[in-house]
């Protein structure tokens, strides 16, 4: 909860960048709630076109979330 | 039922009572085929057994119906209204949407029936004013006399063998209040208290050691994970700040509850499955998507949600 502010900081920053291809690298992150995956899924709707939000080894939280609430978000892309 | 087709804003919530499969298929099955023949989306929620007795009377139409196993789906009442009523009738929004849903059961235990009644009553409010028809089966040989009463009182309408009785005694709210009582005492608990939003991690941490130690393991260890993470930071922020977890055994469930000094005010909060853009409002809805069961006990002196999660 504490560090939302950061994160949805960080995610604003990736998305104005102009490159079609955005890597959010997860590896060293244990655990993400509802919230934190809600930032995700809005930072991928707000990409134009074709362009992609990336998220590479991501926590389990994160399919689990996109697939309750997210099923069919284009935009955003899970590699393991 | 039957007849004209009503007002296009209305929602329609009639209870059918029947004995035995044969008032089942009269009760349910002409309710399929007339939404059929008015070209309306159709959906069938209720136990196996029920929906086969359904199937084998549609035949070929069966196909036209969108069949879900209610034992399952809707195994959590707190679910049904997003997970399978919304869900589907959110999915089909030109003109009227027709759902047979049977949430209460024989077998549904003592501890899911407050869940399973308010459900019923909480149908009424979060369909208010929308082209949607829920009729829901009681099984009267099965079902004791104080579930038959209330279905009275949550639904407006009740059909028995054939005929409609408008109920003098439907009252959702009243129903809602009734069943809002003290959770049951738990036996021995772990259990821990956290204040303000640094000490979230901690309890989250002491919540999956506790329940791995208790058996969760994989998926049902990482659900049960994120729902302490979610109503633990409904606590710190909706709930005067902090609050306890407590965890323990039941049979074959891992049982989990966070209480804080807050009071929940929203009757449907955890039932309404917000629209993709809206940024919020998820935490106890992701709980009731993941928990066998939900219970609810909310009052001035605090709020008290506690969790079901199989071994």
């Amino acid at each position: 909860m504490s560090t939302r502010p950061m994160w949805q900081e960080a995610l604003g920053q990736l998305s104005r960048r102009s490159e079609s291809c955005l890597y959010v690298e997860m590896s060293q992150l244990t655990f993400i709630d509802v919230a934190g995956v809600t930032d995700l899924a809005m930072a991928a709707r707000s990409l134009s076109g074709d362009r992609l939000l990336v998220l590479e080894q991501p926590p389990p939280q994160v399919p689990r979330i996109l697939d309750l609430f997210w099923p069919s978000l284009g935009g955003i892309e899970v590699a393991a | 039922m039957t007849g004209t087709a009503p007002d296009p804003q209305k929602f329609v919530h009639p209870a059918l009572f029947y004995s035995g499969d044969q008032q089942y298929v009269t009760g349910t099955v002409p309710f399929v085929l007339e939404g059929l023949a008015r070209e309306e989306p159709v959906a069938v929620a209720a136990p196996p057994d029920r929906l086969q007795l359904i199937q084998d009377q549609l035949g070929d139409q069966a196909r036209r119906v969108h069949f879900e196993d209610m034992t399952q789906a809707g195994r959590n009442p707190g679910r049904i209204i997003p997970g399978v009523l919304r869900r589907f009738a959110d999915a089909h929004t030109s003109g009227r949407v027709r759902i047979i849903g049977e949430p209460i059961w024989a077998g549904r235990s003592a501890v899911e029936y407050p869940a399973c009644v308010q459900h019923e009553a909480l149908i009424n409010e979060a369909f208010t004013g929308r082209a949607v028809t829920i009729l829901c089966p009681y099984d009267v040989d099965g079902l004791d006399e104080t579930v038959l009463k209330d279905a009275w009182a949550t639904h407006p309408v009740v059909v028995a063998e054939g005929s409609e009785t408008a109920s003098a005694a439907y009252n959702p709210e009243a129903v809602v209040a009734r069943y809002n009582h003290a959770l049951p005492v738990p036996p021995a608990v772990q259990e821990t208290n956290f204040e303000g939003s640094g000490q979230l991690p901690t309890v989250r941490e002491f919540g999956v050691r506790q329940g791995e130690r208790l058996g969760l393991e994989g998926a049902r260890l990482d659900d049960l994970q994120l729902a302490v993470a979610e109503l633990t930071t409904n606590s710190v922020v909706h709930g005067a700040g902090g609050g306890t977890l407590r965890i323990w055994v039941e049979g074959e469930q891992v049982v989990c509850e966070v209480q804080d000094g807050g009071r929940l005010t929203d009757p449907l909060a955890g039932r309404r499955p917000p629209p993709p853009e809206r940024p919020g409002g998820r935490g106890l809805l992701f709980v009731n998507h993941v928990a066998d069961l939900v219970r609810i006990h909310t009052s001035d002196a605090g709020t008290t949600i506690r969790f079901y999660i199989g071994r």
